[in-house]
């Protein structure tokens, strides 16, 4: 299996590990739920080495990542970066993805770990007959922290780096913490104010360790993958594997405000704008049930009768929100019922429980920081 | 470690008697193995339940597990405090943490349960 250069870390500070796509990773440390706390009241430091780092450079990087994404990367300045998604020639998606772009001619694709040799292998052939693109898997030389949670910029700042006071949302930082060359970006998957680290790996142990122990008073705690779902999930952000496949389109799954149809052609472009003159067949929700229970990955979804509704679509994420204590989850029903108030029921083990569709996210944070 | 005066099950419930009743709850691996408790979904009072049978549903954060009773008889009382508080299966899965009280038929029944040294021997087993 494999193990990030911070496993020794993980290890020490008790760590319950676990498979996750291949990678033997943190789960939890302290206890899921105290983590969780930890994200949306202090701040958590997560290790998500385990995801893929692809840089693309040349001069002919841009035009290359607009045929290979479908998000519009013209719009992306330097220091900017956003959402994206990578399909196959049926619309399907292979990957969904962050691209930053640290500076003129240079990106980073952060790819999911389930995935990672898929697109690096699928980036390569797609290469092959782009001119002045250079495509180099920097998964194994860079280390990728997540530091989220509110008080995650003063725990920068106070580590030395002042300049995250004004970096914007999504916006990045070529720096220096704690004496690496760092780069500081504005994303995340909690909700909460936070910021991705990307540092040299032979660095990490002592740059993990540091952050923990000089964010200890601001309430900063490790957070492993389960807290981390949750609070994904509160946010409706999708997770590949489950909430996203292959087998789904990024129309159907709700993400067509990140579709660039006008950019110009890009790989599964026809396919989805047949879908889109088409007509979906499903649509992605976010749903809360109306009883106490807890929804599952691969629950059916029933049309709201009585006892007994028809199968109308399946879960695909779903746990209980610590926040809201009620179940939450994401799943595909008929476009006809995926407007936010539809009624519908989610079998839970042969008992059907009331759910109606909202609006996601389920949680929205109070402040928003500048 | 486990307390000696209770008696222990394969899934890892525990029974602890009081002339006829049984209190029932699970074991400190058991809420280890599950993480945090988020939700437990219990029969009502005065449900007949038989030993073996599954008798509700523990939600964590990480999974859904059943909730088995080694012995048969009639649930008294269910542990109203986990409604809100779930999590105190976790904290003191052998103290507050208790989940229902049964009214047994067969009381026979405890005495084929593991001893707490037994149950010791059975999860050092399962970890090889």
């Amino acid at each position: 299996m494999n193990r990030t250069p911070l496993f020794a870390e993980h290890a020490a500070l008790g760590a319950k590990l676990v498979d996750f796509a291949g990678w033997e990773m943190p789960i939890q440390y302290s206890g899921v739920v105290d983590e969780y706390q930890a994200v949306r009241t202090a701040a958590g430091l997560f290790d998500v080495s385990h995801m893929g780092r692809i840089n693309v450079t040349g001069s002919g990087a841009l035009s290359f990542l607009q045929r290979v994404t479908v998000n519009n990367v013209a719009k992306l300045a330097p220091l900017d970066s956003h959402y994206s998604m990578v399909c196959n020639e049926r619309g399907g998606i292979m990957d969904d993805v962050f691209l930053y772009h640290p500076k003129p001619q240079d990106f980073l694709l952060c790819v999911n770990a389930s995935n990672r040799e898929k697109i690096l292998a699928w980036l390569l052939k797609q290469a092959a007959s782009a001119p002045s693109v250079t495509i180099v898997d920097r998964s194994v030389e860079l280390v990728q922290l997540a530091l989220q949670g509110p008080a995650s910029r003063s725990i920068l700042v106070e580590l030395g780096v002042a300049e995250v006071a004004s970096v914007k949302p999504r916006h990045c930082l070529e720096g220096t913490l704690l004496g690496v060359p760092s780069l500081i970006t504005r994303t995340g998957y909690t909700g909460e104010l936070g910021y991705e680290l990307y540092l040299p790996a032979d660095r990490a142990p002592r740059i993990w360790t540091e952050l923990l122990g000089r964010g200890r008073a601001a309430g900063l705690k490790p957070v492993g993958l389960g807290a981390r779902d949750l609070l994904r999930l509160e946010m409706a952000y999708l997770l590949y594997g489950n909430d996203i496949t292959e087998e789904t389109t990024p129309l159907e799954s709700g993400m067509d405000w990140i579709v660039a149809f006008h950019k110009g052609q890009f790989v599964g472009r026809e396919a989805l704008l047949s879908q889109k003159d088409r007509g979906l067949v499903r649509r992605l929700v976010a749903f809360e049930l109306l009883q106490k229970a807890v929804p599952r990955h691969g629950f059916k979804v029933l049309a709201n009768g009585q006892s007994g509704g028809e199968v109308i679509g399946e879960v695909t994420s779903g746990n209980l929100s610590p926040l809201l204590q009620k179940g939450i989850g994401l799943g595909y029903v008929p476009p006809a019922l995926a407007a936010p108030g539809s009624s519908m029921a989610i079998d839970i083990r042969g008992r059907p429980v009331p759910a109606v569709v909202v609006k996601p996210p389920f949680y929205k944070r109070k402040s928003r920081e500048g | 470690m486990n307390p000696t005066n209770l008696r222990y099950h394969e899934e890892h419930e525990w029974i602890r008697m009081e002339g006829k009743q049984a209190t029932l709850g699970i074991s400190d691996f058991a809420q280890d193995a599950l993480g945090d408790i988020v939700f437990i979904e219990l029969p009502k009072p005065g449900t007949r339940v038989t030993a073996g049978q599954q008798l509700g549903e523990i939600e964590s954060t990480k999974t859904t597990s059943a909730l088995y009773t080694p012995v048969s008889g009639t649930i008294v009382r269910i542990n109203a405090d986990l409604k809100d508080h779930p999590e105190v299966v976790n904290t003191d899965p052998y103290g507050k943490g208790w989940i229902a009280v049964i009214e047994l038929s067969d009381p026979a029944q405890v005495e084929k349960l593991m001893t707490a040294s037994q149950y010791d021997a059975f999860l050092a087993s399962q970890k090889k």
